[in-house]
């Protein structure tokens, strides 16, 4: 009687933590912040804070790494997102090269009417990609653990190395919606944020049995350090607006002030001279309370502590995860072999839109050394879908993902040694 | 009680699946942007196709067009001659209509994130408006025969976009009459409110006779949805302009000099034709 009571007391905390959380972090403004996304957790919504079972674990739940039993190296010699516009436009390039082309040859490219579909073509295209969200996330992640069992008590040490870049625009609409398209951009404005990072870290999380509210579980608890190196472009801070582009003096009208474009934003000349370089260091923790190999909670604070340097210091955002998983072919009566059902709900605080994850993930394993993956997801909001094959050493991973942000398509090849 | 525990939380799990995952795949990203709102918006494509119905198509290519207002509205000539109809008249007064919802929701509504652009552009349409219901006013008033000449050609080599002036036929009437002070009744009841209420919807300026014996007649436009001026609202379309791009200024001011030079064209001749006028304490 006491246990169920229990039960039922630790099950009404986990939601009021989710829903407290979820009012407490939910904001209504659009943000491109980003964090590191594994193509796995993305076919699923994202929610990975509780099944940490590899080398993902390193950015989403520190804990994680102390699930793993054997030593092991893992390095994703591709891993790609990009963003579903962007992907159709590059599928078409060769289209707009031949209108472009064409026009350009033309004795008079703005008014000769042998040209005419082209020029609208063209111009029909670049309205289209005026409004389209263009992105990149390009990651090389590199892991290594080394566990270690002591009877019941089991450390893992662990460090990653990751280089990573990250490409961002988006035009933001503002003001009346008028039919003309050129009338409609002038009070639009661009976003933009392109980020070059090299990370380095340790990580270290130990697992013990425990008993909580009469409960035999085990728990993991982890922590990582990173040091982070950054170099940055963006105008998140002041956003460039169409008026911007057609004021290159400012709005002083006067060259040579501060609020002159170049001065302002960068120099088109040189678009490059204006990066910003910054260091700084974030730290990250994690617990998960395993309830036998069947369900798990975990909880993540990222950037716990943290900060970034640039010309001023940043302050890193915190950002917390909470996330219910259950594996559902390990149920009493359910337990099937050579498949995985995995099903997870949770909350993560840095998409700042208010929004349950959902993810679910089914695991074929025919062959010891193959397994094949469905996953479906939610994501504040947004639906995501993901497959996978894992052949040996090898993980090949797709996801079609959706954020605040864009639509990306998502694809890793990963190499995984076990010893 | 382990097990009982992974069955409470697969259930959450599951409901939360049930709950929550509906929906698609599509974005659905915001159809009124930050600094509108969606009366507004709905505003402005009703205004915008009733512009279009009249033959006003206001094409801005590129944003390198705003250097070119003149260039904003490239069938002004023909539109003008073709204003000559009740019904065309009706369709400007209710673009002006919805033209000024657009306004209020921007003024009150987009709390403070309304845009330069918006404005200028709401004004500008605005002033061109009013200025096309005046010269249909004066269209209209021509049954059956031709008083009022108005004529349109941004590359005149007089330098004046705008023409106006009597036909032939009215201007022997003038000379034949012998008192200036009986001039306005030269003109049809009609006509004379044509020009009363042109003054006023260009200028806000108010007619009146000279001649006491002559009944003076009120403009008919001194009422919603007539708020302001063809001039005024021009006017306000430039401080807008100014503030989103200085360059703009000098351009817009030419435009507006030319709208003013009809305006101060219509106001000498009806001062020959026998009328006073009073002009709006903001000129």
């Amino acid at each position: 009687m006491v246990i169920k009571r229990n039960l039922l007391l630790f099950a009404s905390l986990m939601f009021v933590l989710i829903f407290i959380a979820s009012e407490l972090f939910a904001s209504g403004v659009e943000s491109i912040v980003s964090q590191y996304k594994s193509i796995r957790p993305m076919g699923m919504g994202n929610i990975f804070t509780t099944i940490t079972d590899n080398g993902d674990a390193f950015y989403y739940n520190p804990a994680g790494i102390a699930n793993i039993n054997h030593p092991l190296f893992a390095f994703q010699p591709l891993r790609l997102l990009i963003t579903r516009d962007l992907y159709d436009e590059i599928g078409n390039i060769t289209q707009l090269a031949d209108d472009v082309g064409k026009v350009r040859q033309s004795d008079d490219p703005l008014n000769n009417p042998d040209v005419a579909d082209e020029r609208q073509r063209v111009l029909n295209r670049m309205e289209r990609m005026f409004y389209e969200t263009l992105g990149m996330d390009i990651a090389t992640p590199t892991q290594i653990t080394f566990p270690v069992n002591i009877r019941n008590f089991n450390l893992a040490i662990g460090a990653t190395v990751n280089g990573w870049s990250e490409s961002k625009v988006k035009v933001l609409r503002h003001g009346l919606r008028w039919k003309s398209f050129a009338q409609d951009i002038l009070d639009d404005e661009i976003l933009y944020r392109i980020i070059a990072e090299t990370s380095y870290g340790v990580t270290t999380a130990f697992k013990f049995p425990i008993s909580l509210l009469s409960l035999p579980i085990e728990l993991s608890m982890g922590i990582s350090a990173m040091k982070i190196n950054q170099m940055l472009i963006t105008d998140e801070d002041d956003l460039l607006s169409v008026s911007d582009l057609l004021n290159p003096n400012g709005k002083d009208n006067i060259k040579g002030t501060a609020d002159d474009f170049e001065n302002h934003f960068f120099n088109p000349d040189d678009p490059f001279a204006c990066i910003s370089k910054g260091e700084g260091y974030s730290v990250d923790a994690g617990v998960i309370v395993l309830l036998t190999n069947k369900a798990e909670v975990a909880f993540s604070l990222r950037n716990l502590m943290g900060k970034i340097t640039y010309d001023k210091t940043k302050k890193l955002p915190k950002d917390f995860a909470i996330s219910i998983v259950v594996n559902l072919t390990k149920l009493p009566h359910l337990n099937i072999p050579m498949m995985d059902v995995i099903l997870a709900t949770g909350l993560d605080s840095l998409s700042n839109k208010t929004g349950v994850q959902l993810g679910l993930e089914t695991i074929l394993k025919p062959l010891k050394f193959l397994s094949i993956s469905g996953r479906i997801g939610r994501n504040q909001g947004y639906t995501s879908l993901g497959a996978g094959v894992q052949l040996l050493f090898l993980d090949l991973d797709y996801a079609f993902y959706c954020d605040t942000f864009a639509n990306w398509h998502a694809f890793s090849l990963k190499m995984a040694f076990q010893y | 009680m382990i097990s009982k525990c992974i069955m409470l939380l697969t259930s959450v799990i599951v409901c939360s699946m049930l709950i929550f995952t509906s929906g698609c795949f599509e974005r659905n990203d915001p159809i009124t942007a930050l600094g509108s709102t969606s009366k507004a918006d709905e505003a402005l494509k009703k205004a915008e196709t009733i512009l279009e119905k009249i033959g006003i198509t206001f094409t801005l290519k590129d944003p390198g067009g705003l250097t070119n207002p003149e260039d904003l509205v490239p069938n002004l000539g023909n539109v003008l001659r073709e204003l000559g109809s009740v019904e065309k008249e009706m369709d400007l007064e209710e673009a002006v209509v919805q033209l000024n919802i657009v306004l209020s929701e921007l003024e009150q509504e987009a709390k403070g994130e309304s845009s330069l652009s918006d404005m200028a552009m709401v004004h500008f349409y605005l002033g061109i408006t009013y200025l096309l219901d005046a010269v249909s006013r004066f269209l209209i008033s021509d049954d059956p025969e031709e008083t009022f000449i108005i004529e349109y050609d941004p590359k005149s080599p007089s330098g004046k976009w705008f023409a106006f002036d009597i036909s032939m036929r009215v201007k022997v009437k003038l000379v034949l009459t012998d008192n200036p002070l009986d001039y306005p009744l030269i003109f049809t009841l009609k006509e004379r409110q044509a020009f009363i209420d042109a003054a006023d919807l260009i200028g806000d300026t108010k007619l009146k006779p000279r001649a006491p014996n002559i009944q003076p007649q009120s403009s008919s436009v001194d009422r919603p949805p007539f708020l302001k001026s063809a001039l005024w609202h021009l006017e306000q379309a430039v401080n807008f302009a100014q503030q989103y791009s200085p360059d703009l200024v000098e351009i817009h001011e030419e435009f507006n000099r030319n709208i003013s030079d009809l305006e101060d064209t219509i106001r000498q001749d009806s001062v020959d034709w026998g009328y006073t006028y009073i002009l709006p304490p903001w000129r």
